[in-house]
């Protein structure tokens, strides 16, 4: 700088003053004319702006359950995203992701961080019942219409649904999936003695109760009924003993990462005469994944029967073309319908929620699976079930499969 | 008669895992009289770094290649646990050496809580079950009714190996002599010229490589794994050191059988055991506490004044 040798330091120092004066003017006015500006593009623009809705989504994004949260949040943004490019709407609406975690505490911070956003309207998920049963009343407390698209204990419409007209799910229960199972195995596969191993979380006990009421009733017999914990990796001790007892079938009641252990323990055992099987909480590819070659010739039951439908290989493309890292896992089909039941209503009476709440309850909207309604527990009328077996690491529709075909046999 | 063959066969599985896990402890304790909490946390860092290093350099199929290859990936996953076992030691159980035993519980409970969450934050996918890659295929050894797969008897073979070196390394070997001296007396030790910060690095590497070992092995043998199996795994393994008695070796290796022979044997024996079978090992680590504190092989602790 060229004034700091011709000027004394006392007249610097006024020259920065007045420089600084200057400057602080000079900020003002730009400050000023900002928010001028800013002042009559909402007086103008934002009238054509779009209002934004907001949904939150809440699954296990991260933790065992994973693969099931993200193939369920994928779909979930699938539908939102064609509805917002169909223009139905005079909204855009935005979908607020909440990770779960599998975990009930988890959850519940995350359904009281949906809760508080004012834009929120409507909330759908879970794939862990007792995590639903931890942010259901969360839900309810707020007046926010909470559908669940993969939490299949019974007691969440049951109970839940019936105290609080905010609920409402619309996968079939584990009850429906239990029972269609036993019949299966025991009339079309004719298998007599089966021995059941079952989780003992809530989840695991429901299935053990009610797949044993299912196979009972066909005239099947359990030879046994055996606990595990969660989180635990060595069955081989009960395993042993489950071979002495020579069932037909082994039935376990739980989810994918110890009913893997399980399988994967079963041919160490020496197990391979013994047929495996469980219902969607094991309709995972990450089952396949994990077992590898064990898992050949596992069955299990699947909420829906997506191959018959008119609309399924249109959706199919979608996801494809979507690219998606993940693959929508067992639930997304009902996560997609669930934010479609929800879209249908706000197009129907708007974003209030006290409106949205009893139109979802009364919904008649036909999506990708089917026709929907609700019965006055919050479940869906809609039951539908498919039958599949591992072949090459992979879940097959029954039907499909080279076992039906006689290509392959089971054990038994 | 053949069940209880096969849940001997499996009692010893679990107990190989549970012993390599309780020596690593006894070592510990016996050298510092410190509980390292972050132990399982080494055991779960192994099975990732392993898993890591076996997916990232498997190149050849041929099956003799193939298993120097996969015994040299071992080793230097025992080697990178082994230096981080180090490493732990130095940053936060040294600069507690002077202060009260509650110091260094706290510090590595901090640490093995940061090893998982680091695991499960930037391993990719870290949260998800972990799938170990197949090094062993699947074989089996027949014995009429019962048998041996291939993964069982090198898991059985390589814990036995483990159990005759570390016999050798602390009865015969001059540094294994040295560490037994520091445990008996930390001071007359020092004084006899022992460097006891380099004999306290090579036992934290030592015991930090047998966890490597450790999960390794249930990587073989379950074929799955997950960042938060570390914790449970290092509780086993210290009420393993405790029942076998905390500073013995030969007792971690009793404690962890004990451990696993009363895990499996209720599992299998008791109805409805499978579900509460963690009840009765630790109902037996209770009973120790209360009746035999030394443990099967410690000492009577007289009162040293």
């Amino acid at each position: 700088m060229s004034l700091t040798t011709e000027l004394p330091d006392s007249m610097l120092d006024i020259h920065y003053f007045f420089m600084e004066v200057h400057m602080k003017k000079g900020l003002a006015a730009f400050l000023v004319a900002l928010l001028f500006l800013c002042f009559t593009a909402s007086l103008f623009g934002g009238a054509q702006q779009e209002k934004v809705v907001k949904l939150a989504f809440i699954g296990p994004l991260t933790g065992p359950n994973a693969a099931q949260g993200m193939g369920a949040r994928n779909a979930f943004e699938l539908a939102v995203r064609e509805a917002n490019a169909s223009g139905k709407l005079p909204y855009k609406i935005e979908v607020l992701y909440l990770d779960d975690a599998s975990d009930p505490a988890t959850g519940a911070a995350a359904a009281t961080k949906a809760v508080s956003d004012p834009l929120v309207v409507a909330a759908s998920g879970h794939w862990n019942s007792p995590v639903a049963r931890a942010t259901i009343p969360i839900f309810a407390e707020h007046g926010v219409p909470f559908m669940i698209w993969g939490a299949i204990g019974a007691d969440i419409t049951d109970k839940f649904g019936k105290m609080y007209p905010e609920i409402t799910r619309n996968c079939p229960t584990l009850v429906s999936e239990n029972k269609y199972l036993a019949e299966i195995l025991t009339k079309e596969r004719k298998y007599k003695t089966f021995y059941i191993i079952h989780d003992t979380s809530s989840y695991g006990v429901d299935c053990m109760n009610f797949f044993k009421a299912g196979v009972e009733s066909f005239g099947g017999k359990v030879l046994g009924v055996d606990g595990i914990n969660v989180g635990e990796k060595d069955f081989m001790p009960l395993l042993a003993k489950v071979k002495a007892a020579n069932p037909d079938v082994l039935y376990y009641g739980g989810v994918v990462m110890e009913g893997a252990l399980l399988r994967v323990q079963m041919v160490r055992a020496g197990l391979t005469d013994i047929v495996f099987a469980g219902i969607s909480g094991l309709a995972d590819e990450k089952f396949n994944e994990v077992a590898g070659a064990a898992a050949e010739g596992s069955l299990i039951i699947t909420p829906g029967k997506p191959d018959a439908l008119e609309g399924w290989p249109a959706f199919v493309k979608a996801y494809e073309d979507a690219k998606f890292s993940e693959p929508m896992g067992a639930y997304g089909k009902y996560s997609y319908d669930a934010a479609n039941i929800i879209i249908d209503a706000i197009q129907k009476v708007g974003t209030e929620k006290a409106k949205l709440t009893p139109a979802i309850r009364n919904t008649n909207y036909t999506g990708l699976l089917g026709t929907y309604s609700f019965d006055e527990t919050g479940q869906t009328n809609l039951v539908l079930m498919s039958f599949l077996v591992s072949q090459d690491g992979k879940w097959v529709t029954w039907e499909t499969s080279d076992y039906a075909a006689g290509k392959r046999k089971l054990p038994r | 008669m053949l069940t209880l063959f096969i849940q001997l066969k499996n009692s010893i599985m679990l107990g190989c895992q549970y012993s390599l896990i309780a020596i690593g402890f006894t070592l510990f304790f016996g050298m510092l009289n410190v509980v390292v909490f972050c132990h399982g946390g080494f055991y779960i860092f192994a099975a990732f770094a392993a898993t890591a290093l076996i997916t990232a350099f498997r190149f050849s199929s041929s099956p003799f290649f193939l298993s120097i290859v996969t015994l040299l990936l071992l080793f230097t996953a025992m080697s990178i646990t082994g230096a981080l076992g180090v490493l732990v030691e130095r940053t936060t159980i040294r600069p507690f050496r002077r202060s009260p035993s509650v110091i260094p519980i706290l510090s590595t409970i901090g640490v093995g809580t940061i090893i998982e969450q680091l695991l499960k934050l930037f391993y990719p996918q870290g949260s998800n079950p972990q799938v170990f890659p197949e090094v062993i295929r699947y074989g089996k050894i027949v014995f009429g009714a019962f048998f041996l797969t291939r993964s069982e008897i090198i898991i059985i073979g390589i814990t036995g190996i483990i159990f005759i070196l570390m016999y050798f390394f602390i009865n015969k070997t001059k540094i294994g002599l040295q560490v037994v001296a520091i445990s008996q007396d930390w001071e007359a030790a020092g004084m006899m010229g022992i460097n006891l910060d380099r004999m306290v690095s090579i036992t934290f590497f030592l015991g930090a490589a047998l966890a490597a070992v450790a999960g390794f092995m249930n990587g073989i043998y379950y074929t799955v794994f997950r960042y938060d199996m570390g914790s449970i795994a290092g509780i086993k393994g210290f009420s393993a050191a405790v029942v076998g008695g905390l500073g013995s070796v030969f007792g971690a290796v009793l404690g962890g059988f004990l451990m696993a022979f009363v895990e499996t044997f209720s599992a299998a024996y008791i109805p409805g055991g499978s579900a509460i079978r963690d009840v009765f090992s630790f109902l037996v680590v209770l009973l120790f506490l209360i009746f035999r504190p030394s443990g099967i092989l410690g000492e009577r602790k007289a009162e040293k004044v």
